[in-house]
C-alpha cells in the first residue's frame, strides 16, 4: 500500500497548500465514473495528508502557546476567537451548580456569555427548570441570529447541560433538572435528535443527555425521543423474525456502555479536545490563578 | 451528440446545452426559458405541459396537475381524465416536453441528460428521478445535486481563486445548503444539509391560509376551483410582495362577490415566521458541520426562485453580517451548472482544467441487533455504513455475524437517517441473503455499500464461510418501481397523445383569458368572453398567421385585465 506522500508525489513535510495542489493536479487525470477505485485510493491518500498536516499543526500551535501566554481579550464584540469559547465552556464546566465567574470580570460578556448566565440562573430559580416560555425566550433570542453566536451557545450550552448533569464527573445519580416539556422544547430547537451524527459533537454525549433528560418519567431503559417501536426480542423468538438477524461483532454488554462507548470516542477526537480543554485551564490559571 | 442539463423542478422545469460559449438556457415552444412543471389534458384530451397546464389549474382544477415532485418514489397518484398518474409519470412528460423544446432547438435528437435533484433526495426519490427519465426516453447520464450545480455556474466564473463559498437554495418545494470549497480548479463539496420538504411553495400556502381566514372560509370546504384561484393570487401576492411594500387583489368568493384582499410585507414576514426558523437549521448545521466561522466563508450564493423574498434575504444576512450574492438569475443558476456538468461528462474541451467532487449528504446504513445480555438481543438499532458528507464515489465495508447458530436467511434492511433508532430513519429497502447452515458458529457476513457518482446506492453482501458474493439491488420499497414497471410505463406514455408543440402557444393564451374570465365579473367578464369568441373563431380558420396577429391584438388588453385583478 502506496503511502500519502507517495501517492501524491510531495515530501512528507509540505504544506497544506502543496498538497491540495498535487491532489487537484492528480484528479484532473482520474475519471471518478470510470475509476471510482482510483479516485476513492487519491482521496484517502489526500484525506491521511490534510489529517497528517493538522496534527502537525496543532503540535506547532501547542509549542507556541506555551511559550507566550496571552492576555484575555477584552473585545466586547460577538466573534471572539475559539481559544476564548473554550475558556467560556471550560468555566461553565468547573464551575457547575455553583457560580459562574462573571462577577469579577472586568469585560462585558460576550453574548454567548449573557445567555449562558440567564441559563444558570434560570436553572437555579425555583421554577425555572419548568418553565417553557423562559426557556424559549433565551433560545429564540434574536442575537443568535448570528451563526458564530449561536454555534458558540450551542456549544457552551451543551457543555453546560453535560456537566450539570454528571457527564464529565461519570456521575450518574444526578436526576435531571429540567423537565420533560423543557428538555423536549431543547432537543427540538437544537435539532438534537435529527442531527445526532453531526461532525461537531459524538452522537454519545447526545444519548447520553437524551437519556437523562426522558427517562425520568418513561420506564423503558432507552427513552429517546425516536424510540417508538423499539422491542426487544429474546434469543428464542427471534429465530424466525424478519428483525434482529444482526449483532455487531464482538459487542460485549459492559458495565458502562456510556463510559466504554465515550471513550473509544475519545481514542478518536478526544486528544484534541482534551488539549483544547488544557489550553483553556492554562489561560484560566494565567488570568484568574494569581490573583486569588 | 450533446448531453442536455435539466433542472427538474417543484415549481418550474429548465433545460440546456453546454456550447463552446458555456452553458446556453433553450427556450420553450413559448419561447420562455422556464416550463412549470405542471401537467394536464386538454379539453379534447392530448396532454398539454408547462404554461397552459399551469393556466388550466384555475380553470380546470380536476384536469390539471403540478407540485408533484414532492411526491417522487412515493405511491401518490392521481388521476387525469381515465388514466392514474404516479408523480414519475407526470416528471415524465414535463421532461418530455422539454425534450422536444431541446431537439426543435438544437435540431437534432437529443437522448442523453444530467438532470438535477435535491441534495436532500433519498435514495427512493432520486431512483423514481432516474425512472422519470427512463420513462420519457432519456438516458439519464448522470444525476447532479441542486447546490453542486449551483456551485459549477458561479464557480466557473472563478477558475484560479481558492475560496470556500455557501450557497443556499430554496426552490419551490425543496431547500438545500451546501458548502463548497475551491481550489485549482477543483470544486468540492464539504457539505450539505437541508430540508426536503420546504421551500416557496410552503410560503404561499401560508399566504392561501391566511387569505382564506380573512374570507372566513375553509379552505378545505371551497370548491376546488375557487381554491385553486385563491391560491394562484395568493401566489402572486407573494412574488409582488418582493418589490412592494404593500399587495392588494380581488377575488370572487363563491357567492359570486367581489372582495378585495390585500397584505402587506410585515404580516407576510410575521406569517412565514414558522418557516424562516425551519430555514435557519439546516444552514447552521452545514457551517457546523464544515467546522467553519462566518470569517473563514468568502461568498454566501442565493439560489432558487424563493430566495427573491426579501424576508429570506434579510434573514440570511443577519445569519452571515454580509449581504449575499446572486450575480446570476436564481432561476437559471442549477439548469447552467447541470449544463456545465454534461459538458464535464461528455469531456468539452473548455472545461479540461475543472473538476468536481460532492458528498454523500446523509447517512446510509443498515438495521442491527444488540447484544444485551446473555442470549438476548435487541433489535432497531441503526449501524451507520457510509457516514454523511463522505466523498463520492464511496465504498465503505462492515463486518456482522448473525444472531443466531444455524440461521439460514439473512434480511439486511437498509435505512438511511441521523438517528439512532432505525424507526426515526428513511427506509430503503431490504436484501436477503441465504446463510449456509452452521449450528456451531455464528456466521460472519461483510456487507459492502458503494455509493455512485449519481448519489445510487448499491450493496454487495459477502458471506466469509463460502467467500459466496451476493450483488443486490434494493428492492421492495413500496414506493419504488421495478425495471419491468418501467418500462411498461414508457411504452404507454409514449402512446399518449400529446398536444402538438406549435399549437401550445395558442392553448395557453386561451387558458389565460379563461383564467381572466374566472377572475372577473359582470361587464368585465362579457368584454373577457367577447375576446375568447374572436380569438376562438380565427383558431377555427387555422391560418398561423392571421392567429399571430390577433393574439397579439388581444394581448395588451388582457394584460389590462391581469393587472387590474392584482396591484
Amino acid at each position: 500500500m502506496a503511502t500519502w506522500w507517495d501517492m501524491l508525489e510531495v515530501a512528507r513535510d509540505v504544506d497544506l497548500r502543496a498538497v491540495k495542489r498535487a491532489y487537484a493536479a492528480k484528479l484532473k487525470s482520474i475519471r471518478q465514473d470510470e475509476d471510482p477505485k482510483g479516485f476513492m485510493a487519491l482521496r484517502a491518500a489526500y484525506d491521511e495528508a490534510r489529517e497528517h498536516i493538522r496534527y502537525r499543526e496543532m503540535e506547532t500551535e501547542d509549542t507556541v502557546v506555551r511559550q507566550e501566554p496571552f492576555e484575555r481579550d477584552t473585545d466586547t464584540s460577538h466573534d471572539s476567537t475559539s481559544i476564548q469559547d473554550n475558556i467560556a465552556d471550560s468555566e461553565w464546566k468547573m464551575q457547575g451548580q455553583d457560580e459562574l465567574i462573571i462577577a469579577d470580570m472586568v469585560y462585558t460578556p460576550t453574548i454567548v456569555e449573557q445567555l449562558m448566565n440567564e441559563v444558570h440562573a434560570l436553572i437555579r430559580s425555583p421554577w425555572g427548570a419548568g418553565r417553557v416560555d423562559s426557556w424559549a425566550a433565551i433560545l429564540d433570542d434574536e442575537r443568535l441570529d448570528d451563526i458564530d453566536a449561536y454555534s458558540d451557545f450551542e456549544n457552551a450550552f451543551l457543555n453546560y447541560m453535560l456537566n450539570i448533569h454528571g457527564f464529565f464527573d461519570e456521575d450518574t445519580n444526578v436526576e435531571s433538572k429540567l423537565n420533560l416539556a423543557v428538555a423536549h422544547l431543547i432537543f427540538e430547537r437544537f435539532g438534537w435528535q435529527s442531527n445526532r451524527n453531526s461532525v461537531h459533537f459524538n452522537p454519545v454525549v447526545y444519548d447520553w443527555l437524551a437519556d437523562k433528560f426522558f427517562q425520568q418519567n418513561e420506564d423503558t431503559p432507552h427513552g429517546d425521543l425516536d424510540e417508538i417501536d423499539g422491542e426487544t426480542d429474546s434469543g428464542a423468538n427471534a429465530k424466525n423474525s424478519s428483525h434482529s438477524q444482526f449483532n455487531q461483532r464482538g459487542q460485549k454488554k459492559k458495565p458502562n456502555p456510556k463510559t466504554e462507548k465515550f471513550f473509544k470516542w475519545f481514542d478518536g477526537n478526544g486528544v484534541f479536545y482534551l488539549f483544547l480543554t488544557m489550553i483553556a485551564l492554562m489561560v484560566l490559571y494565567y488570568t484568574f490563578g494569581s490573583n486569588s | 451528440m450533446s448531453i442536455v442539463g435539466i433542472d427538474l423542478g417543484t415549481t418550474n422545469s429548465l433545460i440546456s446545452v453546454f456550447t463552446d460559449d458555456g452553458p446556453e438556457l433553450i427556450p420553450n415552444a413559448l419561447g420562455d426559458f422556464l416550463t412549470p412543471s405542471a401537467v394536464g389534458l386538454s379539453d379534447n384530451g392530448e396532454v398539454l405541459v408547462g404554461q397552459a397546464a399551469k393556466n388550466r389549474l384555475v380553470t380546470h382544477p380536476q384536469l390539471t396537475q403540478s407540485r408533484f415532485k414532492r411526491y417522487m418514489g412515493t405511491n401518490w397518484g392521481q388521476k387525469l381524465g381515465r388514466k392514474h398518474y404516479r408523480a414519475e409519470d407526470l416528471s415524465a412528460l414535463v421532461l418530455a416536453s422539454l425534450k422536444a423544446d431541446a431537439e426543435a432547438h438544437l435540431g437534432a435528437p437529443v437522448e442523453r441528460a444530467i438532470i438535477s435533484v435535491p441534495a436532500y433526495f433519498n435514495d427512493v426519490q432520486r431512483k423514481a428521478t432516474l425512472a422519470a427519465g427512463q420513462i420519457a426516453g432519456l438516458k439519464v447520464e448522470r444525476l447532479i445535486n441542486e447546490p453542486t450545480a449551483a456551485a459549477l455556474a458561479y464557480g466557473l466564473n472563478d477558475k484560479e481563486g481558492e475560496s470556500t463559498f455557501l450557497v443556499i437554495d430554496l426552490g419551490g418545494g425543496t431547500f438545500d445548503v451546501s458548502i463548497l470549497e475551491m481550489f485549482d480548479g477543483v470544486m468540492e463539496v464539504r457539505a450539505s444539509a437541508g430540508d426536503a420538504f420546504l421551500g416557496g411553495e410552503d410560503f404561499t400556502d401560508v399566504v392561501t391560509k391566511h387569505f382564506a381566514e380573512k374570507l372566513d372560509v375553509n379552505l378545505d370546504k371551497m370548491s376546488v376551483k375557487k381554491a385553486a384561484m385563491l391560491r394562484d393570487l395568493a401566489d402572486q401576492a407573494k412574488a409582488k410582495l418582493s418589490s412592494e411594500h404593500e399587495v392588494s387583489f380581488k377575488f370572487i368568493d363563491d357567492k359570486s362577490n367581489e372582495q378585495t384582499l390585500s397584505l402587506t410585507r410585515n404580516k407576510f414576514e410575521e406569517l412565514t415566521e414558522g418557516l424562516l426558523k425551519k430555514l435557519r437549521h439546516p444552514i447552521q448545521r452545514a457551517v457546523m458541520d464544515a467546522g467553519l466561522r462566518a470569517e473563514n466563508i468568502d461568498q454566501v450564493v442565493l439560489v432558487g426562485g424563493a430566495t427573491r423574498m426579501p424576508v429570506v434575504r434579510s434573514l440570511i444576512a443577519r445569519m452571515f453580517k454580509t449581504f449575499p450574492v446572486h450575480n446570476i438569475n436564481p432561476d437559471h443558476v442549477i439548469v447552467m451548472g447541470a449544463a456545465v456538468q454534461a459538458g464535464l461528462v461528455s469531456r468539452h474541451s473548455a472545461l479540461d482544467d475543472i473538476v468536481m467532487t460532492d458528498v454523500c449528504p446523509f447517512t446510509l446504513g443498515t438495521e442491527m441487533s444488540i447484544e444485551i445480555g446473555r442470549d438476548q438481543y435487541e433489535s432497531g438499532h441503526f449501524q451507520p455504513v457510509i457516514e454523511r458528507n463522505t466523498v463520492i464515489p464511496v465504498s465503505r465495508s462492515v463486518r456482522n455475524s448473525t444472531v443466531h447458530k444455524g440461521q439460514t436467511q439473512l434480511n439486511l434492511l437498509i435505512y438511511q437517517g441521523e438517528a439512532p433508532r432505525v424507526s426515526s430513519n428513511v427506509f430503503l429497502g431490504q436484501v436477503n441473503v441465504p446463510i449456509p447452515k452452521n449450528t456451531k458458529e455464528h456466521e460472519v457476513v461483510d456487507i459492502r455499500f458503494t455509493y455512485d457518482v449519481s448519489g445510487v446506492l448499491e450493496v454487495l453482501v459477502k458471506v466469509l464461510s463460502t467467500d459466496k458474493v451476493s450483488r443486490l439491488v434494493i428492492e421492495g420499497n413500496p414506493g419504488a418501481l421495478s425495471k419491468t414497471e418501467i418500462d411498461a410505463r414508457f411504452k404507454e406514455l409514449d402512446k399518449l397523445k400529446v398536444h402538438p408543440r406549435d399549437e401550445v402557444v395558442n392553448v395557453a393564451f386561451m387558458a389565460r383569458l379563461a383564467k381572466a374570465y374566472e377572475n372577473h365579473l359582470g361587464e368585465m367578464r362579457q368584454e373577457i368572453q367577447h375576446m375568447i369568441t374572436v380569438f376562438e373563431a380565427v383558431l377555427a380558420r387555422q391560418n398561423k398567421h392571421e392567429i399571430s396577429e390577433v393574439r397579439e391584438e388581444i394581448e395588451p388588453h388582457l394584460k389590462a385585465f391581469e393587472d387590474r385583478n392584482i396591484f
